[in-house]
């Protein structure tokens, strides 16, 4: 063991955790690889990075969700090892996840106390697990009952009840993962002040974000993460909000994507939506997307982009507002919203989840593709499968098989993902709406992934598509469209758009919006 | 080489497992019903007679039938359990004379009662995402109650001339029943392979949030599946009726558990796409052999119904091995 080598961090007194060349895979991915740096004891350390950098990962490494392939973490000078979630609770990590994690039939009480309840006499003691809950909710100042039914609790107050969880638990280090994201203001004074005492017990706060007003208010240290590596650990203080979007972006496109085609575009929209609220609470948007033309929707995590393609898909059901399809020869049809009616209008969504939304994994490559040629057969005829079709497509989008019957479930993920899109080509479809394209997907499927799109698109389709990697939109996109907090904020061609800009965008919002906050 | 030195006894052992592995892949009837009749060969001779083969599949054929929209239900990851109370009600209206209408009336009576019950069971399974075992669980009671409450103002009587031709008659020897269980079956299979319908119900059975996603007609193609189920049970009920000649208030109990009993003993799985008619229609015909097979042992009734509820429970441990296992 190295651990208390001099100028080591993990020598310093202070110095709480370190991660040594920590590095983890997921399959083929690599969601983490040789990250190093320390958290010190009574400061508040920002952990930030693009969608996907690995910011999650590398906190439930911490907590005991996942455990790392190669690397250590050390706790207090010795490297730990938890055997899962209470393993690291035990050690004093407590975790505030940013999905609610709350049992909605238990109480406040019982739920803050979840595992680790006063107990009396071998039994719990309700009152005083009551009495307790009771003045920690007072402590971090959130006014609720400690009996109350979590069930009962909106949303907002289940997130503030999540929040109360880190404060119940003794820990020495506390993550908070994008504690923000269903907080109203009032709600994240409350988290500010609550994590401005635990500074002062000397805790060490990690605090998983994207959002750099948070980071630049609450933050001492900020480390960045890309592509699962470590970019830099530096006093916040040190850095600009231009710093910090320089240093979360910026890598080689390399030759991953099709030459955008040249000639001017035909002017006439496949599809336009008009003052359109996908969700209720969110602004309301407009936009066209052209024949010829693939479009980006991009943005960080849970700025709503994807509820906006799936509300025009007909996934979900539109709070507002209009969206319409136009065919080529410019007849206009008004979309419903159900997936039914979509489909047959033209539009075809390649949801992200393949397995659980996407494919029929049971069933072969034909079965799957051949369900496409049937999207506006009537139930009772007969069902008219082309199968030189199916293999010609099967060639062309080189799907990688022993043949057309193969089970969709054992082909790679690639191949997976093109017999998704392949099941959209057979139908005759001439809108594509796609959610991360090539998510879970080898770099060599990527660049026939972003082929076949582009020639969709070139032979006369339109392309919407919602991607979390910054890289997919300016390589693959004609235009982009960047969202933030549910409202389009900017407009960018894809030939001229860099990471950084969208970046600043989907960070900050409108340039007038940024600046009166 | 050494190469060959390896792979030679490999692929010496090969054929046996691939065999191995095509009789495992077939449905249990299959295997079963081999398995019975080679047994009855030994042990009961007699059963094995051309004349009381068309017997017992004469008293399949309403179980066979009713299998029909059982699988077809399965296939789509529901279930239909309101056989049971189909057939009692199609019974009540056959027989009681409550209604003094024209047989044909009658008939076309019970085929519209069969619409409407698949229709509410696929309204409360789609619209309100109730379980399907709930929903048409529930049916049942609610038809048995209405019959009952009824039947106290008219015992049922006996059954409309036509229908006791076709369930008692035969041409040659051929039963007229085991006909219709045929005019059902073959029709139906075709469908099922050839036609859009069954290409959805083999989606959805696959992947149902899939299917959503991907504009397949879901809640239409339920209430088909279910429509067409209810209406197997009606025909089903018209060759009991027809068979016993009067209505009986225990008419097509055990219809739902033996019909779900024979989907899975033929093969059909939930949300694999697998499954065809044939093996279903074999295992009907299984069961009945093995009953009366059962009851040329000497059994009578009571031990009939555990040697019945053992068969279930072993077709539903089999069925649940073989579910654990195609990942493989």
């Amino acid at each position: 063991m190295t651990a208390f080598a001099p100028n080591d961090p993990a020598a310093d007194a202070a110095c709480v955790i370190a991660f040594r060349d920590i590095t983890k895979r997921f399959g083929a991915i690599t969601a983490l690889s040789g990250v190093s740096f320390a958290g010190y004891r009574g400061t508040v350390h920002a952990i930030t990075g693009e969608n996907g950098a690995g910011k999650s990962t590398l906190m439930k490494l911490l907590a005991g969700v996942f455990t790392p392939e190669s690397g250590e973490i050390l706790l207090g000078g010795k490297a730990v090892r938890f055997g899962g979630a209470l393993g690291a609770r035990a050690a004093g990590i407590a975790t505030v996840f940013q999905e609610l994690t709350l049992l909605p039939n238990l109480t406040v009480a019982e739920n803050l106390f979840l595992g680790r309840e006063p107990r009396r006499f071998g039994l719990i003691d309700g009152r005083a697990m009551r009495e307790r809950a009771q003045a920690v909710l007072d402590r971090v100042g959130i006014a609720l009952d400690a009996d109350v039914i979590c069930g009962d609790l909106v949303i907002a107050e289940q997130h503030l009840v999540e929040i109360a969880k880190g404060a119940v638990a003794d820990a020495d280090i506390v993550i908070y993962d994008e504690p923000t994201a269903a907080l109203d203001g009032p709600g994240v004074e409350k988290l500010a002040r609550l994590i401005a005492q635990q500074k002062q017990d000397g805790k060490l706060i990690f605090y998983i974000s994207h959002r750099l007003d948070e980071i630049f208010r609450l933050c001492d240290t900020t480390t960045i993460l890309k592509d699962g590596k470590h970019v830099t650990t530096r006093p916040t203080r040190e850095l600009t909000r231009d710093d910090l979007v320089s240093l979360m972006v910026g890598r080689e496109l390399g030759h991953l994507f099709p030459r955008r085609n040249p000639r001017p575009r035909r002017q006439d929209p496949a599809l336009s939506v008009s003052d359109f609220t996908a969700e209720r609470g969110r602004p309301p948007v407009s936009f066209a997307v052209l024949r010829g033309e693939i479009v980006g929707l991009a943005g960080l995590e849970g700025h709503g982009q994807r509820e906006i393609l799936r509300a025009v898909a007909g996934l979900i059901a539109a709070d507002g507002g209009r969206a319409q399809k136009y065919d080529a020869s410019g007849k206009v049809t008004p979309l419903s919203p159900a997936v039914v009616a979509t489909a047959r209008a033209g539009l075809g969504l390649i949801p992200e989840d393949r397995k659980l939304e996407g494919l029929y994994q049971p069933l072969s490559i034909a079965q799957n593709i051949a369900l496409g040629m049937l999207r506006r057969a009537p139930m009772a005829s007969r069902a008219r499968i082309d199968q030189d079709r199916i293999r010609a497509l099967m060639g062309e989008m080189n799907i990688r098989a022993r043949d057309a019957s193969q089970i969709v479930a054992s082909l790679s993920g690639g191949n997976q993902q093109k017999v998704m899109i392949g099941r959209w080509l057979a139908s005759g479809v001439d809108v594509l709406l796609v959610e991360e394209p090539t998510r879970g997907v080898d770099v060599g499927a990527k660049a026939e992934i972003y082929r076949l799109l582009r020639e969709f698109a070139d032979h006369g389709g339109a392309v919407l598509i919602t991607s979390s990697e910054l890289t997919e939109h300016i390589g693959l996109c004609d235009r982009i469209l960047v969202v933030h907090d549910g409202a389009l904020v900017a407009e960018l061609a894809g030939e001229d758009a860099d990471e950084e800009t969208i970046m600043r965008h989907a960070l900050m919002g409108r340039p007038a919006a940024a600046a009166v906050s | 080489m050494t190469d060959s030195i390896i792979n030679e006894p490999a692929l010496r052992s090969r054929w046996p497992r691939v065999l191995g592995a095509r009789l495992a892949n077939l449905p249990i009837s299959y295997l079963g019903t081999v398995a019975l009749l080679l047994g009855a060969g030994l042990a009961r001779p007699n059963l094995l007679q051309p004349f009381l083969l068309l017997l017992i599949l004469r008293q399949a054929a309403p179980l066979g039938i009713a299998v029909i929209g059982q699988s077809l239900c399965i296939r789509m990851l529901s279930l239909d359990l309101s056989f049971g109370g189909i057939a009692l009600v199609v019974s009540y209206i056959l027989t009681s004379g409550l209604l003094r209408l024209p047989e044909s009336e009658l008939i076309a009576l019970c085929l519209l009662f069969g619409v409407v019950v698949g229709a509410v069971n696929a309204f409360f399974i789609t619209r309100l995402r109730a379980s399907s075992v709930i929903v048409t669980l529930a049916m049942v009671l609610i038809l048995g109650g209405i019959v009952t409450a009824l039947s106290q103002y008219r015992a049922p009587g006996s059954a409309p001339p036509m229908l006791r031709y076709i369930g008692q008659a035969r041409i040659g020897i051929f039963p007229v029943s085991v006909m219709v269980w045929i005019a059902a079956l073959v029709p139906m299979a075709w469908f099922l392979r050839r036609s859009v319908f069954g290409r959805f119900v083999d989606a959805i059975g696959a992947n149902p949030r899939a299917a959503w996603a991907s504009g397949i007609p879901y809640i239409r193609t339920i209430y088909v599946g279910h429509i067409l189920s209810s209406l197997f049970a009606v025909l089903s009920a018209f060759l009991i009726v027809g068979f016993v000649g009067f209505g009986s208030l225990s008419t097509g109990a055990d219809l739902a558990l033996n019909s779900l009993a024979a989907v899975i003993l033929g093969g059909v799985t939930f949300g694999s796409g697998k499954g065809g008619v044939i093996g279903p229609a074999v295992a009907a015909f299984m069961l009945m052999f093995s009953f009366n097979l059962l009851t040329s042992f000497g059994l009578g009734e009571p031990g009939k119904e555990m040697a019945q509820g053992a068969i279930i429970a072993l077709a539903a441990i089999a069925y649940a091995a073989r579910g654990a296992a195609p990942a493989a």
